[in-house]
């Protein structure tokens, strides 16, 4: 492309802005969607659609306080859905004799608690994810999830005490 | 608890230090367009093949918008409300409804069958219900399988991912095992009546793809206790207590009726309060998520 094509100057500090971003807060992202998805290949993709969707709305994410907590409702709201077409995807594939093929090299226990927190409430998952995974504070996590800060501490509080008697049982 | 929060912690700092090690992916559409790609191929073979398969696919025949066995509803047209079942006996659904031909009718719709189908019998008889746009016949709610999880029926648009239209949709929230079910929660969805999703006045707004009106209620108000605490006003000034059929709370209207508001009973101000609030969060989500300029 030549010079004459490309993107004026100013989108070029508005792309460099948000590589910035994205370089910065891929990781932890991609760490919050595996942990709510519990799949390494659909924790990247679910991470790389929310960065899509805030490089496509950049110009008005970047201007949030914290695009962070964009990005990171995104992928808390698509996780959900992601679920379900992660079933479908599974069951398609299955049946036609592949996988993804993809190896999660994180540790058994911690991949077991993750597992654990998977089966909670969904918004209890979320915020036990947000708090202990992305050390985000209460009033954080209430702006990502949508919630009140109440509410928040209620659903750490009942996913915190769910957890601990899975695992009390879990230990006999 | 502190042991708790500490194991938690730690298994925190091991994925984020996993997550360190993952090289940053470019960022482009490629790849997961590509896989979705894949995958909607993938489905669309699944899909095929469960005609053949004991899948509780819903036939059309409970009205005149169904153009007959395994095609979809007509939006714009009523159905037949002589063949809608009553209220207080729920339709029995067999599992050898299946389409006898087509995955696809003349209208554009397609069943399409995603997971596990759900194995509510109920659930598969509210189903044949299919309201015209603007109105609802029957609502239904649950705590889900083994009182954890909200299962909802209502539609919603299914978009970003393999399959992309609106449309009713059946399904719930659960994810992984518990209450001895290990497999993902079903869904079983037709591509029609594109607005249904706005219409149920749970606050499902813009396209409809935020697919969680129901959860509000719960996250805020817990589970209710029994059916006849959730009131429906419909739009014909009828007021409708939720019953109990079958395990499943649901209002059955009988007829096609918008719903204007949902009452809580025993809800305090303050749950009220934040129930609106959440619903109008959830609007500005989804108008968010449904802007055009999102991914699709």
């Amino acid at each position: 492309m030549g010079e004459a094509d490309g993107p004026p100057a100013d989108a070029v500090v508005f792309r460099e802005d948000f590589q910035a971003f994205y370089g910065r807060e891929f990781s932890s992202v991609a760490g919050l969607a595996y942990v709510l998805l519990g799949s390494h290949s659909g924790a990247e993709d679910l991470a790389q659609e929310a960065f899509l969707a805030a490089l496509r709305n950049w110009e008005r994410v970047c201007g949030f306080d914290d695009p962070g907590a964009w990005v990171r409702r995104v992928v808390a709201n698509r996780s959900v859905s992601w679920f379900r077409r992660r079933a479908a995807e599974a069951k398609a594939l299955m049946r036609l004799g592949r996988s993804d093929g993809q190896a999660v090299e994180i540790e058994a226990e911690a991949r077991a608690l993750w597992d654990e927190v998977r089966r909670l409430p969904r918004r209890q998952a979320q915020a036990i994810a947000l708090h202990y995974l992305d050390q985000r504070r209460i009033p954080e996590i209430g702006l990502i999830l949508g919630l009140s800060e109440n509410t928040v501490k209620t659903h750490l509080q009942r996913g915190r005490e769910a957890l601990a008697r899975r695992l009390d049982k879990e230990l006999g | 608890m502190s042991k708790l929060d500490e194991r938690l912690e730690q298994a925190g700092a091991e994925v984020r230090q996993h997550m360190q090690r993952v090289p940053l992916p470019p960022i482009r559409e490629g790849k997961v367009q590509r896989r979705r790609t894949a995958t909607a191929f993938a489905l669309g073979v699944v899909a095929i093949a469960a005609i053949a398969t004991p899948v509780l696919w819903l036939r059309g025949d409970a009205g005149e918008d169904q153009g007959g066995a395994g095609t979809a509803p007509v939006e714009t047209s009523a159905p037949s409300l002589s063949t809608v079942p009553s209220s207080t006996q729920p339709t029995t659904v067999t599992e050898t409804s299946a389409p006898e031909t087509t995955t696809t009718s003349e209208a554009g719709g397609a069943w399409i069958s995603v997971g596990e189908p759900v194995s509510d019998d109920e659930f598969e008889a509210l189903f044949l219900e299919r309201p015209v746009p603007g109105t609802a016949r029957r609502l239904a709610w649950t705590d889900g399988y083994d009182g954890r999880y909200t299962l909802g029926l209502f539609a919603a648009r299914m978009g970003g991912e393999a399959y992309e239209e609106y449309g009713y949709c059946l399904f719930d929230y659960a994810s992984t095992s518990g209450g001895g079910r290990s497999e993902f929660g079903g869904a079983i969805c037709v591509r029609t009546a594109e607005r249904f999703a706005e219409l149920l006045a749970f606050g499902v707004g813009g396209g409809g793809r935020c697919v969680e009106p129901v959860a509000h209620m719960w996250d805020v108000w817990g589970v209710p206790e029994s059916a006849d605490q959730v009131v429906f006003e419909l739009s014909d000034g009828t007021r409708l207590t939720g019953q109990n059929v079958n395990g499943v709370a649901q209002v059955a209207t009988g007829r096609d009726v918008a719903v204007d508001s949902i009452t809580f009973e025993g809800v305090t101000a303050e749950q009220l309060a934040e129930i609106e609030r959440l619903t109008t969060a959830n609007h500005q989500t989804c108008a968010e998520l449904n802007n055009p300029d999102l991914p699709g």
